[in-house]
């Protein structure tokens, strides 16, 4: 539960980009390799940078790392690359206190990088899945690389009285359904402890 | 040109999903991290598109426009943050707690892009700078008064800070963008 105060940093993604389910999965996997491939490079450098010129050379290798990975979608998978919109140049930030993680081991930061990545996935998946299936009847699970995979799979739920509310799609319905979630959090953190 | 400021002044899709706020105690404090943050937000919207129509498209790499945007974001409010300083004391005082929030805000990145996106010219990113720069500020004085008036109520106990402050956001915006 240690990463929900670095969610609350990486708020402005989880709210623009969950609007669906498969959405959400994908920049959380997008994440994670993002980090791993950082923290394994930087762990592998730390000796040999100087003091003075840690902090811009890390920010230049993290903000390249995610510039390849954009080329690469928008070549290859476009419908991604144009649902993820202006959030992805957004993972840059997420690394502004990473230039002083522990740097002593690789297989410590490599478990602590997926520790991390895949924690914020499993976040950002439960507000996908709630915000689409309240939203919009659907569930997608593999809509927009289906050039890779060669198939779809969209589940649909039968509408009722009250199900598809447009409101969960907006940005006020994401304000709502991250707030609540974080007092879920909160409270299983005090039966916790 | 009008429509546009008005536009950005309250266009709450644009600031309520890239703010990042860590809330205070402190009223001045608020005030003057978002004035410092909303003018470098300005100064380098100005800057990133001069930057990006003069010397990315000429040499026609595109691609490298978040890695430039970034180092010139970071050097700008390095250098606004130095000549506060030195030659403003008392605002520094009072803003030196929360620098790395200045420095890892989403807003101003978010802007560059969406200027490029949308293709305006120069006298329209100057308004649109200034117009969400102004929302911003307006907002996270929102924020730090909605979060004082709602730890004086009664709340649920898992709530209580950051959870009842999205929720009751959510609801402005809900109404905001009803406009």
């Amino acid at each position: 539960m240690d990463t929900i105060y670095k969610i609350v940093i990486g708020i402005s993604i989880a709210l623009g980009v969950t609007f669906t389910f498969e959405n959400s999965y994908m920049m959380g996997l997008i994440l994670t390799l993002v980090l791993l491939i950082y923290n394994l490079i930087i762990c592998l450098i730390d000796k040999y940078v100087p003091v003075n010129v840690k902090l811009t050379s890390y920010i230049i290798i993290l903000s390249t790392i995610v510039t390849i990975i954009e080329i690469i979608l928008k070549e290859h998978i476009p419908a991604l690359y144009s649902n993820l919109g202006i959030y992805l140049p957004l993972l840059v930030l997420l690394g502004y206190d990473y230039d002083k993680v522990n740097t002593k081991d690789i297989k410590t930061n490599i478990i602590y990088s997926l520790k991390l990545g895949l924690s914020f996935t499993l976040f950002l998946t439960i507000i996908g899945c709630i915000r689409e299936v309240l939203g919009s009847n659907t569930l997608t699970i593999i809509s927009s690389i289906s050039n890779l995979v060669g198939f779809k799979l969209i589940y649909n739920i039968p509408t009722s009285n009250i199900l598809p509310m447009e409101m969960f799609l907006t940005n006020s319905g994401a304000f709502i359904t991250v707030g609540i979630l974080l007092a879920v959090f909160n409270k299983l953190k005090v039966k916790h402890d | 040109m009008i429509k546009l400021f008005i536009g950005s002044i309250f266009i709450s899709n644009i600031v309520l999903t890239k703010f990042l706020g860590i809330d205070f105690k402190d009223a001045t404090k608020v005030l003057y991290t978002s004035l410092v943050s909303a003018f470098i937000c300005i100064v380098s919207g100005i800057v990133n598109y001069i930057i990006y129509y003069n010397l990315l498209v000429v040499l026609k790499a595109d691609y490298l426009k978040t890695i430039i945007f970034i180092l010139s974001i970071t050097t700008i409010s390095n250098i606004v943050i130095l000549l506060i300083k030195k030659y403003l004391t008392n605002i520094y005082s009072k803003i030196e707690d929360c620098i790395p929030v200045i420095l890892t805000n989403s807003l101003i990145i978010g802007i560059s892009l969406l200027i490029i996106n949308n293709g305006y010219n120069l006298i329209d990113t100057i308004v649109y700078s200034i117009g969400s720069s102004i929302g911003y500020i307006l907002i996270m004085l929102l924020c730090y008064y909605l979060d004082s008036e709602l730890s004086k109520r009664k709340v649920l106990g898992s709530f209580k800070g950051y959870p009842i402050l999205l929720v009751t956001l959510g609801i402005i915006c809900m109404i905001i963008s009803r406009i």
